[in-house]
């Protein structure tokens, strides 16, 4: 799977960030197996996956807060596989963003570049260019615990980026803001990323966050890379059940290609379409799921419905067809809701629809 | 409070024995403060209690800064090791430690074997075997302070100084020194109080060699039965300890706690 | 007086002897009456229970309770609860009496009384009829004489100059250990009102001084571990010290040995009087007397017939000797305590 990736997008000469076949273990067990993984400049990675896959890990191991068992990890073409963080050209953004509690904003953006030895014109020139980035000027002089949490993260990402640093270095930094916060500090981290055009690694468990903001999201399961590719790849053509199955809802059927190319469940429900014959798994997401009234458009299916969740925008239902189960979402305006047990014609467009081969 | 407030009243007693005395006198004080030598133990008491504490600190931080670090079991048992000596009678440690910097002690058989002195060495009945005893048993207070306000300090912190390219000088001195200096300071003025007020081991350790004002006042009142200028001099040691810890603090305070004021 | 004595002796002895087979066939004298003493602990103590409480106990059913503690302790106690004393007998050494007399903590104690007070040698009743004086003791040089080449013959001759560093004195709060100093004062031209001599010599040989012990037992250490090579200390310590095999030589100086007596007293308020009669009686009889040379070898203040073993070890053991006992005034010297322990204090530290 990574190999697709390899062949098709590396470019040795242009990667900020390059981990050469990297591995962490913690005694017998491994956080992180063989990960070879290239960021691009001016790109935006992510890394995904449920918690204990090894993302973060694999981040620290960039950082340098944990030191790789076996390979190497390079920044801008250099090994810095065994330096200390501080010799490394990263600016991290933490979880808990870590400001220092008895600096003041200013001090603590200003902290770094003190260790780059920065003349103090320029660390207060700079300080004052990320305050107004972020868009906090007038907080300079506050303390971090006189700062909300949205205004935390965002002096969080000013101290990062003020010693332009050659990989900014993002560890789950939306989750511990509350839901609609999540959303706008989102979209602001984006733009702020962009403005800069920073080099840029990001750890997530929220696919989500995945999908919106990466270049590229990488999807990590225990230690090892399931698949990298773009939001659009891993969505519409996952390449591991683990993949579909993470990101986005979707129904996944068990079964096989015959060798006309349907894909036959095994309870008999019959996808018509061009797949690779032999077994395999379909991934059908709700939207390629329609009502189709009149029962005539395309692949036209009968459907009981088993259960319906009510979700404001949309009404999430689970349709019994030839004894598969299958999720798919609609509007039904004014209450117009199918009652259990109802029949819905639906129709699936085949198309989208991806049949995963099994190894 | 309530018996310092009696010190403080016997203190102007007009006797010299027991609680004989009454009315009011200052004369107790003018015996301190007229005679040179008082004044010159006062100064020493402190500037023992001062080493002391400093040593302690330079020891007691390290030790309690990596106790903090370590998981809480580990922590747990290594912690039970600091305190043991706290539990010891304190007569035991001093005869311990009598026969440890003895003649034939093994201090001196060590330095003996190892070339480095000819022959035994009086190491006691000095003022460095004072201050190693006072360091032996206030240390634990120390380790104590420091590692209660590290487990408080997130090492994510320290991740995040290394990240901004502080080396780890830079971070202990800007972000973890900073951190713990309350429990610095209250460690710090622990031992300080403990030594300026202790008795026991000047006497022993120090062989009537290093006054210590805690010794005079003992003597004061457990040989001389002079209870009023007793307690004119405990009183005496209580202000000038108090006013000295004060003092210190705030200094402390303004110095590495910058904008403390808004933080707490 | 004399014959009114005489009298009521001959008649209690005559009536005790008469009485004798009633008494015993009935209850003891002392029976179900419990003497409370204030000891000094260990040996002292021991001594005490074995030659004085226990047969007086097994003659007269009197239960002796010894605590232990010290004469400054024991005083502070009696003064704090004199209405209700905590002891009926106190003991005090030379220099302590003046304080138990000053705190009016004693009673008077005859012949009458107890005896066998009539056995005491002149001179050793120094507070007329209060005290009965039980035991001597002498403050006197000591040498280890491995460590020290040429023998000291004076208390003078500790602050010479071949023994830097290695002599142990005793801390000034000890009243009657601290009489070297007055011998430190009297061997050179001073006396106890012109102390100067005494104090000017310890300030020239303050480099000498190892340590000021604060107890008997820190300064036998000192010898022991051979941290002090000289220094002043008890007759009987210095005995002991020989008979655990260190190399240490007493010195009694020609021009005088000083030294202190123990006095067991009365006191007032004491709740069995007629008990703490017969106990002193018991401690100045042959039996009594005895028991502290034989286990500590402290002098005897009575006409006791010494065994020759025990004669040999004692400070006071020919005419010459006895001599040579400095007599000191304690009240004086108790007087002038604070500004001694001040001067002393100064001295070490200047």
């Amino acid at each position: 799977m990574s190999k697709d990736f390899e062949t098709s997008v590396r470019d040795p000469g242009d990667y900020v960030v390059e981990l050469r076949s990297v591995s962490k273990l913690y005694g017998d067990a491994v956080a992180v197996a063989d990960v070879s993984l290239g960021v691009g400049r001016g790109e935006l990675v992510c890394l995904l996956g449920p918690s204990g896959c090894g993302k973060t890990t694999t981040l620290r191991m960039v950082a340098g807060f944990v030191e790789p068992t076996s390979g190497t990890v390079e920044i801008n073409g250099q090994d810095m596989t065994h330096q200390p963080p501080y010799r490394r050209d990263t600016g991290m953004v933490f979880q808990s963003y870590a400001l220092f509690p008895h600096m003041t904003v200013a001090e603590n953006i200003a902290f770094g570049l003190e260790n780059l030895n920065w003349t103090r014109a320029d660390r207060d020139r700079r300080v004052s260019e990320m305050l107004n980035l972020v868009e906090l000027p007038h907080l300079a002089g506050r303390l971090p615990s006189q700062l909300s949490g949205g205004q935390q993260q965002r002096i969080a990402l000013a101290r990062a980026l003020a010693m332009r640093p050659a990989v900014l270095l993002l560890d789950e930094p939306f989750s511990n803001l509350d839901a609609q916060l999540r959303v706008r500090m989102r979209e602001e981290l984006r733009a702020v990323i962009r403005s800069v055009e920073v080099t840029t690694l990001f750890v997530t468990h929220d696919q989500e966050e995945a999908l919106t903001m990466s270049d590229r999201i990488v999807v990590m399961n225990g230690g090892r890379i399931e698949q990298v590719g773009t939001p659009g790849d891993i969505y519409e053509r996952p390449e591991s059940p683990f993949v579909a199955k993470f990101i986005g809802w979707c129904s996944m059927l068990e079964g096989a290609v015959d060798p006309e190319g349907t894909f036959v469940s095994k309870l008999g429900l019959r996808l018509p379409g061009k797949w690779k014959a032999g077994p395999g798994s379909a991934v059908i997401r709700p939207e390629h799921i329609r009502l189709s009234p009149d029962g005539t458009a395309g692949h036209a299916r009968e459907g009981r419905v088993v259960e319906t969740h009510y979700y404001g925008g949309a009404t999430r239902i689970i349709l019994d067809i030839n004894g598969e189960q299958l999720m798919m979402e609609e509007r039904f305006p004014f209450g117009g809701h199918p009652k259990l047990g109802e029949k819905l014609n639906v129709t699936l467009k085949m198309d989208e629809i991806r049949v995963i081969g099994s190894p | 409070m309530v018996p310092a407030i009696g010190v403080l009243r016997y203190s102007f007693l007009d006797g010299d024995y027991l609680l004989d005395g009454h009315g009011f006198t200052l004369r107790h004080y003018l015996r301190f403060f007229s005679d040179t030598y008082y004044s010159s133990v006062l100064w020493d008491t402190f500037v023992d209690g001062l080493v002391v504490s400093l040593i302690c600190l330079l020891i007691g931080f390290p030790v309690g800064y990596s106790l903090a670090r370590l998981p809480p079991l580990a922590r747990r048992w290594r912690t039970i090791i600091v305190i043991m000596p706290l539990t010891l009678s304190l007569v035991v440690i001093v005869f311990g430690w009598l026969i440890v910097l003895g003649r034939n002690g093994l201090l001196n058989s060590v330095l003996v074997n190892l070339g480095i002195i000819s022959s035994p060495k009086t190491f006691l009945f000095a003022r460095p075997a004072v201050i190693l005893v006072l360091v032996q048993q206030f240390l634990p207070f120390m380790i104590l302070s420091v590692m209660s306000v590290v487990t408080q300090i997130d090492p994510v912190l320290e991740h995040a100084a290394s990240n901004l390219r502080a080396n780890r000088l830079v971070t202990f001195r800007r972000v973890i020194i900073p951190l713990a200096t309350p429990g610095i300071l209250v460690g710090f003025n622990l031992v300080f109080v403990l030594s300026i007020s202790a008795f026991i081991t000047p006497r022993l350790i120090g062989g009537n060699r290093v006054p210590m004002l805690g010794s005079l006042i003992y003597e004061r009142i457990m040989s001389e039965f002079n209870w009023p200028s007793g307690a004119a001099m405990a009183f005496i040691l209580f202000v000038a300890g108090l006013g000295f810890t004060a003092a210190f603090n705030a200094l402390a305070a303004s110095r590495f706690v910058r904008g403390g004021r808004h933080a707490l | 007086m004399k014959r009114r004595t005489f009298l009521k002796l001959a008649t209690a002895t005559t009536m005790s002897t008469l009485a004798a087979p009633y008494v015993h066939a009935q209850e003891k004298k002392f029976a179900g009456i419990t003497l409370r003493f204030g000891g000094w602990g260990g040996l002292y103590d021991e001594t005490i229970q074995k030659y004085v409480a226990a047969p007086l106990e097994e003659r007269t059913g009197l239960k002796v309770q010894i605590t232990a503690g010290t004469q400054s302790a024991d005083l502070v106690k009696l003064v704090a609860n004199k209405e209700n004393p905590p002891f009926d007998v106190y003991q005090a050494d030379s220099a302590y009496m003046v304080e138990a007399l000053k705190a009016d903590l004693i009673q008077e104690v005859t012949e009458a009384e107890v005896p066998n007070i009539k056995r005491i040698l002149p001179g050793f009743r120094e507070y007329g009829e209060y005290g009965v004086p039980y035991s001597v003791f002498t403050y006197i040089p000591i040498y280890n004489s491995e460590l020290v080449e040429q023998p000291l013959t004076t208390y003078t001759d500790l602050t010479r100059p071949d023994l830097e560093g290695r002599v142990a004195l005793p801390a000034a709060t000890f009243d009657t250990w601290s009489l070297y100093l007055l011998a430190l004062a009297e061997e050179n031209g001073g006396s106890i009102s012109n102390m100067e001599p005494a104090y000017s010599l310890l300030e020239q040989a303050k480099s000498n001084i190892l340590a000021l012990a604060q107890s008997t037992v820190a300064m036998i250490q000192m010898f022991e571990t051979k941290e002090a090579s000289a220094g002043v200390i008890s007759d009987a310590r210095g005995h002991e010290l020989r008979t655990k095999g260190h190399p240490i030589v007493s010195v009694y100086p020609p021009q005088g040995i000083y030294g202190a007596t123990s006095y067991m007293n009365v006191v007032k308020n004491a709740k069995h009087p007629e008990a703490a009669f017969a106990f002193l009686d018991q401690m100045l009889s042959d039996e009594g007397m005895l028991g502290l040379p034989r286990a500590l070898r402290l002098g005897v203040t009575t006409d006791v017939k010494l065994p020759d073993e025990i004669a040999k070890d004692l400070t006071f053991n020919t005419p010459e000797r006895i001599a040579l006992k400095k007599k000191v005034d304690w009240q004086k010297w108790m007087a002038d305590r604070s500004a001694r322990i001040e001067r002393i204090n100064k001295i070490l530290r200047g």
